[in-house]
């Protein structure tokens, strides 16, 4: 298969899937609707995560820190002004978190590759314990409970516990979310990222401005984290400072390691696997979800570092190579 | 007054806990070039390992500070042995491969695995009682023994761990092996096992630290998540691979933050110390004692 084929090939998967998911209301009950919901908001921010992590190589475990924030600013807006208002609530709760990422941005990646790790680590230890001592604001780990939003489609109303039409909604956002993520890695500046990633020093020579790079990529990374989070609060309608723990920053490593860094769809693929699994395993043994993903994680590290889309299209490309010697 | 005493000493004490703890992650860091996530794991293993050995031993000897004091000795020997025997199955094969996000992964997932192992061979919360009973009066306070003898050990051990770096022949090589690794190799110096070594040599200053700290918090399996990132702040703010900018970075995060637990709850106060000392980072991007990071 040429190459061109692969990627025709995917583009067929991915509109398929696409009018799947679109149909999924009309067959699926409201738990795995819901569910469904969670691996799309979830693997947005895993996404966001992979413009950072796969593709301008920094290794980030604060980015829960965005996710939160963009909870919150959808949150507080939404008690503010009613669940009407939730276009402004997305749109708010979205700045938010990208406003604090351009600042935090700035300090972080001057410190070094080992110093931005361990910074954006505290600051997700930060925010976590300034949220839960904000009591009266945050709700501490009670948190905030959100009304549903208004919506409503032929007598079908958005609930909390049947998203609904909410469901359509997310999806419309989650696909245009990413189709923002995959225009940007496929722009001058998502290839002047790699070149980051690849070799700062000669992406230096080169002339580009690797400060500046880092800073956009972080800045952009953390505006698409806001908005899965705001997304989160509107469709889970309850919000915890738990989201800003640093726990959920290394869940989004996993996820994005397990399916692939640097492909942006292989996130998408590990927040489902694990989402899975561990519906699987809190019925089987739920005491051991910890132990079994710390094994899979070191099977990961050793064995398959390019995650199951990597470790795919190596298998491919190899086989492509094969066929072009014979 | 006494309160903003109190809060200062237990600063100072915590300090030097700190400080222990950012010393293993330090080394780690220097030698390997490894962020050891799995660091409050083994912090939290001292604990956990001392906890079970303490009560067998106590009545076995029939001296509480005897049997703590032999905990001291064994739980870092057990913990550190642990730590070698992980760091060859599951680091050494990445490490050779120069594969450094896989390392913070592979110890992230120790992490899980050793946490999540305590919980389940641990469950329930226990305690120890402290091996030194009383207090000292200090300008009108009295403060608890125990407290003092547990700065002043963790200052002995730090004290040790300098002199086994710069008077034995295995700290020559770990010296030898953080400032150029090649050259290290290519004079014979065995660097795999200096760098199951001073892993080992982390994790059992981190044991010894959680032991230390056992009678005086309660035991969780979650303990070592909160020290470890204070650690890696204070390893930060101090200047990478600098042991006396980490000592230094420890005492000033947590006295701060003692003083500031005057005026604010405790976790607010602990938010602002650690946002303070960040902050501090602004002003010296490398570090209080750190030199500018060579272009890898």
């Amino acid at each position: 298969m040429s190459r061109r084929g692969i990627r025709a090939l995917e583009g067929m998967l991915g509109l398929l899937g696409l009018a799947a998911l679109a149909v999924a209301p009309w067959v699926l009950n409201p738990f795995q609707l819901g569910f469904l919901l969670k691996i799309f908001i979830w693997g947005l921010f895993a996404a966001s995560f992979d413009v950072l992590f796969g593709y301008a190589g920094l290794l980030s475990l604060g980015h829960s820190v965005y996710f939160g924030l963009g909870a919150y600013g959808a949150a507080w807006l939404t008690l503010a002004y009613g669940p009407g208002a939730f276009p402004l609530a997305l749109t708010a709760g979205a700045l938010a978190g990208g406003i604090a990422a351009a600042a935090l941005g700035a300090l972080a990646v001057r410190t070094g590759s080992h110093g931005f790790i361990i910074l954006t680590a505290v600051s997700a230890l930060i925010a976590f314990l300034g949220a839960q001592s904000r009591r009266d604001l945050t709700g501490g780990d009670d948190g905030l409970t959100l009304p549903a939003m208004p919506l409503a489609l032929g007598g079908w109303e958005a609930g909390c516990a049947d998203p609904g039409p909410a469901y359509l909604l997310a999806l419309g956002v989650v696909v245009l979310g990413f189709w923002a993520l995959w225009r940007l890695v496929r722009s001058p500046l998502g290839l002047a990222l790699r070149c980051l990633r690849e070799n700062e020093l000669r992406a230096q020579a080169l002339g580009y401005n690797v400060y500046a790079l880092k800073w956009l990529a972080f800045t952009i990374a953390g505006l698409g984290a806001a908005l899965a989070g705001a997304l989160y609060a509107l469709v889970n309608c309850h919000v915890s400072a738990a989201l800003f723990s640093w726990l959920v920053s290394a869940d989004v490593l996993i996820w994005t390691l397990f399916g692939g860094a640097g492909t942006l769809g292989g996130p998408l693929l590990g927040t489902g696997t694990f989402f899975a699994l561990r519906e699987l395993l809190s019925d089987l043994w739920p005491a051991g979800y910890p132990v079994l993903v710390g094994l899979a994680l070191l099977g990961i590290a050793r064995f398959l570092p390019r995650g199951i889309v990597g470790g795919l299209r190596e298998l491919l490309n190899r086989q492509q190579r094969g066929e072009a010697q014979r | 007054m006494t309160v903003v005493l109190f809060q200062l000493l237990s600063g100072f004490v915590w300090g030097w806990v700190v400080a222990l703890v950012a010393l293993g992650l330090s080394l780690v860091y220097g030698v390997m070039r490894i962020i050891n996530v799995a660091h409050g794991a083994f912090y939290m293993l001292g604990a956990a390992v001392g906890i079970s050995l303490y009560e067998p031993l106590r009545s076995l000897l029939g001296s509480a500070p005897l049997a703590f004091s032999l905990v001291l000795l064994l739980a870092p020997l057990l913990v550190g042995a642990l730590g070698a025997l992980l760091e060859v199955t599951t680091l050494r094969p990445l490490v050779a491969r120069g594969r450094f996000a896989m390392t913070i992964v592979a110890t992230f997932a120790l992490m899980l695995i050793l946490q999540q192992g305590a919980q389940l061979l641990l469950p329930g919360v226990r305690s120890v009682p402290a091996p030194l009973s009383g207090g000292v009066e200090l300008l009108g306070l009295r403060y608890p023994l125990y407290r003092l003898a547990l700065a002043a050990m963790a200052l002995l051990l730090l004290g040790l761990t300098a002199l086994f770096l710069y008077r034995t022949r295995f700290g020559l090589w770990a010296r030898a092996v953080r400032q150029d690794r090649e050259l290290a190799v290519s004079v014979g110096i065995p660097a795999p096992w200096v760098y199951s070594g001073t892993f080992a040599l982390g994790a059992g200053l981190a044991a010894a630290a959680g032991w230390l700290t056992a009678p005086v918090v309660r035991f969780d399996p979650q303990m070592g998540m909160d020290i470890l990132l204070q650690s890696f702040l204070v390893v930060i703010v101090g200047g990478l691979g600098s042991l006396r900018g980490a000592v230094v970075a420890a005492l000033l995060l947590r006295v701060t933050e003692g003083l500031l637990t005057v005026w604010f709850d405790p976790v607010g106060a602990r938010a602002l110390a650690l946002l303070l000392m960040g902050a501090l980072l602004l002003l010296r991007p490398h570090g209080l004692f750190g030199r500018q990071e060579a272009p890898a």
